[in-house]
């Protein structure tokens, strides 16, 4: 359902369609893996200022190809950084964390 | 621009780079990505971009900091700040972005026609500015050439003949002027002067000021016309060849040295004041006043003889034409220069300053009083008669190094006895090599050097009037040492030494873009 929503968002919002819409797709699934990774990271160090960074790019890259759900997630963990609540920061990066291989499937 | 819009991109995100790439088709635009700013900032430096998109949050160094880096480079480069960034309580982001002009913001998300738009919208601007700029310097250029132009076709700034001496000082309040003004010899002792603004400012007053320049002077030259029927003639030239596109103020004199007499008429523009030098007293000023309807203004208007002045001079009287722009003259309160307030000065100062120095003394005074605020062309001619002195030589030296040597000679040659003729010639020689090095920014026709030269039983007075760079010296102050005016200094630093050697005094006065320059040597 999330990745008809992205193919769909990427044909009728920014003309994209065929073999570059496929590239750029697994282009934001490869880089939200990493941005994922990295953010494990932070989270376990409490590195608040590199939280909010890759929170940030998470934010960007998935509202610029539809994928407002993870858009959304991200700017709730960039504000749970912002307010040092790891709780919440810890949970919501291990829901970021899934859709990797959500998008994949 | 080039055929395809070139792009340079940065963001540290591969994807935020691919997805404007994808965005962009490729026959419209080239998109060169970068994911640091190091890497970009170099590629700028070598190649040739329309326009920056840019992330703002970056590692190292960010979007802000980017765009310093790329200013120094380019000041006006439209930049756009593609970014998801929220503004704060501060207003950073809008701060940021509002303070350089060529700075655009644009959110992330946003649609593949949305990017386009905006930066064909960002480059359409960014080329017009260019070519409004561009048209700007264009204008200037062409107002610096119409200034140029009228300097040429204006007479220099010092004449001096047979029968007269004349000065001018011409300052446009731009680049050209409306001001106009004209002396020459009709025959013998017979002069015409004539003083006037045309209306309007820029390029418009001035191309009207040449072409009344060019019919003043065929005009005068093939008919002998009383003043009334100079006007007359100006009039019809205004009306008719001009079709009435515009209209001057003037005032019209006839002036013969062999009988002392001025015949002059005025039309709505100040009159000539005519001071005794020995007294200060303006001999006409009962009617220095008298107006008239300005030329241009109708066909039909007849200026008469019987509305036209005339009257005797002394020997020594000094005659004085201005524009009226002289009595915009403000003060730091907004009051501006009074008739009779101007008329005093003249008279006070035309004891002390010959016409040769007047017109930038006048202005210096003026201005030493306060009304500082000049905000209308300005211009100023002055000229007296010149009585036969034995004791007095005086000459016009052009701003020539290869008419030093001969000026210094011909000045030697007037001194009987040799020693002191050679100090001459070595003083002169000191004193023009420094000006016309050192001193003179242009050295046209026009920029002739005023030196005369005066005996009395036990000195010679030299004075050396230039319209150089300005000289440091308050009005009069004596030189003392090397470092006093570096515009006397000779490459080996050794011509003031020689100068202040051969003289007993030398003192130096700047007047509003004109040096005086006065040495006493024994006779």
């Amino acid at each position: 359902m999330l990745k008809e929503s992205i193919i769909i968002y990427m044909r009728d919002i920014l003309g994209i369609t065929g073999s570059d819409a496929e590239e750029l797709f697994d282009c934001y699934v490869e880089t939200l893996e990493q941005l994922c990774q990295k953010l494990e990271q932070a989270v376990e160090q409490h590195n608040v200022m590199e939280i909010r960074n890759i929170t940030h790019s998470i934010m960007g890259s998935s509202s610029n190809i539809g994928a407002n759900i993870i858009s959304e997630q991200a700017a709730a963990a960039n504000m749970a950084a912002k307010s040092h609540d790891f709780g919440s920061v810890k949970s919501l990066s291990q829901e970021l964390k899934k859709y990797p291989e959500i998008l994949r499937k | 621009m080039s055929e395809k819009i070139k792009i340079l991109a940065v963001d540290d995100e591969k994807f935020n780079l691919k997805l404007i790439t994808s965005c962009l088709p490729k026959t419209t635009y080239e998109v060169i990505g970068f994911t640091n700013a190091v890497e970009a900032l170099q590629a700028f430096k070598n190649e040739f971009f329309d326009i920056i998109l840019l992330d703002i949050i970056m590692p190292g160094i960010d979007g802000f900091e980017l765009r310093r880096l790329l200013r120094k480079i380019s000041k006006n480069k439209p930049i756009i700040f593609l970014t998801a960034m929220i503004d704060d309580s501060k207003s950073t982001l809008l701060n940021e972005i509002s303070w350089d002009p060529f700075t655009y913001y644009m959110k992330k998300s946003f649609s593949k026609k949305e990017l386009q738009e905006k930066i064909e919208y960002v480059i359409n601007i960014y080329l017009r500015q260019k070519q409004l700029s561009s048209n700007s310097s264009r204008m200037e250029s062409e107002l610096a050439l119409a200034g140029d132009v009228q300097r040429i076709l204006l007479p220099p700034w010092c004449m001096i003949d047979s029968y007269t001496v004349t000065s001018s000082l011409y300052l446009p309040q731009s680049q050209v002027s409306g001001d106009i003004y004209e002396f020459f010899q009709l025959e013998d002792e017979k002069y015409l002067l004539l003083i006037g603004d045309i209306a309007g400012h820029g390029i418009s007053a001035a191309l009207y000021m040449m072409a009344v320049q060019s019919f003043i002077k065929v005009t005068a030259h093939e008919k002998k016309l009383a003043p009334h029927e100079f006007l007359n003639e100006i009039n019809k030239f205004f009306c008719n060849e001009l079709e009435g596109a515009s209209y001057m103020t003037c005032s019209v004199a006839i002036i013969d040295f062999s009988t002392n007499h001025i015949h002059m008429q005025s039309a709505g523009h100040p009159g000539l004041f005519v001071c005794s030098s020995a007294t200060g007293e303006i001999i006409n000023s009962e009617n220095y006043e008298k107006g008239g309807i300005p030329t241009g203004w109708f066909s039909q208007t007849n200026y008469r003889l019987e509305d036209s002045i005339e009257f005797n001079f002394p020997d020594d009287a000094l005659i004085v034409g201005v524009t009226d722009g002289l009595f915009d003259a403000c003060n730091q309160d907004g009051i501006s220069l009074d008739p009779s307030e101007l008329a005093e000065i003249i008279g006070s100062l035309a004891g002390s300053a010959d016409a040769v120095t007047f017109p930038h003394r006048l202005v210096n005074a003026i201005m030493q009083m306060g009304y500082e605020q000049l905000s209308d062309d300005i211009c100023i001619v002055a000229l007296e008669k010149r009585i036969n002195n034995p004791n007095l030589f005086e000459l016009l030296i052009p701003p020539q190094l290869n008419e030093v040597g001969k000026a210094a000679v011909t000045f030697s040659q007037k001194i009987s006895d040799p020693k002191v003729a050679v100090k001459i010639e070595l003083l002169l020689h000191e004193y023009l090599n420094n000006i016309i090095l050192h001193g003179m920014e242009r050295k046209d026709s026009k920029q002739h050097i005023w030196v005369s030269m005066e005996q009395s039983n036990d000195k010679i007075l030299i004075r050396g009037v230039d319209r150089g760079k300005r000289c440091r010296q308050e009005a009069g102050e004596q030189i003392d040492t090397d470092e006093d005016d570096s515009s006397f200094q000779a490459s080996s630093g050794r011509g003031l030494k020689i100068m202040r050697d051969i003289t007993s005094g030398i003192s130096r006065s700047s007047y509003c873009g004109m040096n005086e320059t006065i040495f006493t040597l024994e006779a």
